[in-house]
């Protein structure tokens, strides 16, 4: 199974297989600063002898898992040895061992193709990482946007943070409107 | 001892005294709004009466429906918690009136320490130090300058019948007070009818400390140490410890302030348990600010660190017993830190975030007290006061208690609404938190000087594989707060486990 994420706004591949899975950000695409993901922010980590969970060059991650399901939305998940207690919550939340991360899959099967370079395409969802007030929309319905480019930028305590374009394409909708108040998971803009 | 006691009262608190009574051997008697039907503390307490609509003025805060139910379910006597009615010296009275014991001090001790200038004159007569300033209202500029010369720049303006930052302003500079005077005066005006407006010397960046009293109705008055509430927003404690880290360095502080807080509780005629709040500037100068005449919030820090149960003494002191304790008895064993858990935003401007509590899991183990008024399911109503919870950790020194209370942070887990819990991460992990080296000032800056949390790149991709093997798929036309669907993924990845 393979599939595109955003987890707290943050563009990801996922591939999961029966007993292994890998991540991988998708890099200099985010919402956040460019820059800070030049490197794999967690190094190879050692757990016992054949628990390594893999951090490649690209920053993706593999490891080996296991999945106990406690409830409907409870579950404990063994990854590479490491013990996480998860909780999935309404509104496309997901506590991790106490840390709620914002999550949305996409099927890539309904995207319509991708780059030469893999760089994703389709339909996206840009949604607000944090509750907050939209103090500049950047685009317009219709304009066509480079990978990367800034589209709307929310602000919350005097921190500001650009949603930027996860990739080449066209602005189709967009959700939202200049001094609207948003929470967490809004949507505030779709592209192409 | 009472047989029966009425709690005018609702969330977290009404727990706490549904405990104690239960531990004393009384029934209890919840009291609830529309909103609260299902509230924890209905379900926890022997009988309970409703008081009809949500708005607090429509329910908690009307004497005669709580004084009825009171007569119906035969009450011998109400405790009215914190917040609502329980600085309402009318409600005290009436109480008193219909034959009931009010577990707190006398109407006459309310009235006076309610009122921010007889306080203030109270103090003065029992010869405790107050911030220097006008006691009454001053009658225009002219007087205004006189005395901000006098006391020295910069002033506080505070409105005499105000309260939570309205009508206060702060003045550094001469040239400034004039319009600073009009715009307290008209905002006093406009939030409580009267535009009177006193000055203040502006104690900079100091420690907010308090010392809990109790007293007995013959005349035994004993103080049960120092509360330290400096980390503040807006006016509002989120962080409490005892000790006061400035008391682990300076222990004769302590019996100073003690002290005087028995010397004001004494001249108010004060009974049962209270609060005198102070400030305490850099030279450990301590001012007199306030007194609360009922159970604090934060008193949980107290009871673990001098082992006394403050509801157990306000009952039997409200019961007519004596006060068995001496001051010399009073011991102080470790320390405790509270952070109180609301239902907010710290990263939206401490946004109010009700809603439904979609998964609970709460903290336990080595000296965690948690006081918490939900349970998962509960949906948080959007009329009252936004706290859920008062997380509480002891441990035999201050760092030790920082720790046990990060860890007992991180073992909280609280799903479906905003709250402030990993703010507190935050907190307990700064630097000038733990150099004990406190300030009302200290969250003005926080959020600049906080980093922001490492990655946890594994975390996150549980995050993404958990959802995409329950099948949270999102397209264009799914929007997130869609039904689940059920769909070919969660077969497969079900599937592909079960392998």
């Amino acid at each position: 199974m393979k599939c595109e994420t955003l987890v707290d706004n943050k563009p990801g591949k996922l591939t999961v297989g029966p007993n292994s899975f890998t991540y991988e950000i998708v890099l200099g695409s985010s919402g956040r600063q460019t820059g800070e993901a030049e490197h794999p922010r967690r190094s190879p980590r050692q757990t016992g002898d054949d628990e390594t969970s893999e951090v490649g060059a690209n920053g993706a991650i593999t490891a080996g898992y296991t999945i106990e399901a406690l409830g409907r939305n409870d579950f404990s998940v063994l990854s590479s040895g490491r013990s996480f207690q998860v909780s999935v919550l309404p509104n496309g939340e997901v506590s991790v061992n106490g840390r709620v991360f914002h999550v949305q899959v996409f099927d890539p099967r309904r995207f319509r193709g991708r780059q030469a370079n893999g760089a994703a395409t389709g339909k996206r969802i840009i949604a607000a990482p944090m509750p907050g007030r939209v103090i500049r929309i950047l685009v317009e319905a219709g304009q066509t946007v480079e990978a990367g480019q800034g589209l709307i930028v929310v602000e919350a305590m005097k921190m500001q943070n650009e949603m930027k374009a996860p990739h080449a394409g066209t602005v189709t909708k967009i959700k939202t409107s200049l001094g609207a108040t948003v929470t967490a998971g809004d949507v505030l803009l779709v592209m192409e | 001892m009472f047989k029966k006691v009425l709690i005018a009262n609702r969330g977290e608190i009404a727990v706490r005294i549904i405990r104690g009574l239960r531990e004393a051997g009384a029934s209890s008697i919840a009291v609830y709004s529309d909103p609260d039907r299902a509230s924890l503390h209905v379900q926890m307490a022997d009988e309970a009466a409703p008081l009809g609509a949500a708005a607090a003025a429509d329910s908690y805060l009307r004497i005669d429906k709580i004084l009825a139910a009171a007569r119906t379910h035969r009450a011998d006597a109400i405790h009215p918690g914190y917040g609502l009615l329980s600085e309402n010296a009318d409600f005290a009275q009436a109480c008193a009136g219909a034959g009931l014991v009010f577990i707190g001090p006398t109407a006459d001790a309310i009235r006076k320490m309610g009122s921010k200038t007889r306080a203030r004159q109270i103090a003065i007569a029992a010869g405790a130090p107050v911030v220097p300033g006008t006691e009454a209202a001053v009658s225009g500029l002219e007087e205004a300058l006189q005395v901000a010369r006098a006391i020295g720049f910069p002033v506080l303006l505070k409105a005499s019948a105000g309260g939570g930052g309205k009508g206060m302003r702060r003045v550094d500079r001469q040239e400034d007070l004039s319009a600073a005077l009009r715009d307290a005066s008209s905002e006093a005006l406009s939030a409580f009818g009267n535009g009177e407006v006193y000055i203040e010397k502006l104690v900079v960046e100091p420690r907010h400390i308090e010392i809990q009293v109790l007293g007995d109705n013959y005349g035994h008055l004993i103080h049960l140490g120092e509360r330290e509430c400096s980390i503040q927003r807006r006016h509002q404690k989120v962080v409490e410890e005892c000790p006061s880290p400035v008391m682990l360095a300076h222990p004769e502080l302590r019996e100073k302030m003690g002290e005087a807080a028995l010397k004001i509780a004494r001249v108010a005629g004060y009974t049962n348990a209270g609060t005198i709040e102070f400030l305490v500037d850099r030279d450990r100068n301590f001012y007199f600010l306030e007194m609360n005449t009922r159970l604090q919030v934060e008193h949980p820090i107290t009871e673990l660190v001098t082992g006394l149960d403050l509801v157990q003494w306000q009952l039997q002191i409200a019961a007519g017993q004596r006060l068995a304790i001496q001051q010399k008895d009073v011991t102080f064993t470790g320390s405790a830190i509270e952070c109180r858990i609301y239902a907010e935003d710290p990263a939206a401007g401490y946004l109010p975030s009700p809603g439904k509590i979609a998964k609970l899991r709460e903290p336990s183990g080595p000296g965690i007290r948690l006081d918490s008024g939900v349970y998962e399911g509960w949906s948080v109503p959007l009329e009252y006061d936004p706290l859920l919870a008062k997380l509480a950790a002891w441990a035999p020194s201050r760092l030790a208690a920082i720790s046990r209370l990060q860890r007992a942070l991180d073992e909280y887990v609280i799903g479906g609404i905003r709250t402030n819990r990993d703010f507190f991460k935050d907190v307990l992990r700064d630097p000038l938190f733990t150099s004990g080296n406190l300030s009302t000032a200290f969250l003005d800056d926080f959020f600049a000087r906080t980093p922001a949390r490492s990655d946890d790149l594994e975390a996150e991709a549980v995050s993404a594989l958990i959802s995409a093997l329950t099948a949270r798929v999102h397209t264009e036309t799914t929007a997130f707060a869609a039904p689940r669907k059920s769909s070919a993924w969660l077969q497969t990845g079900r599937a592909e486990q079960l392998r």
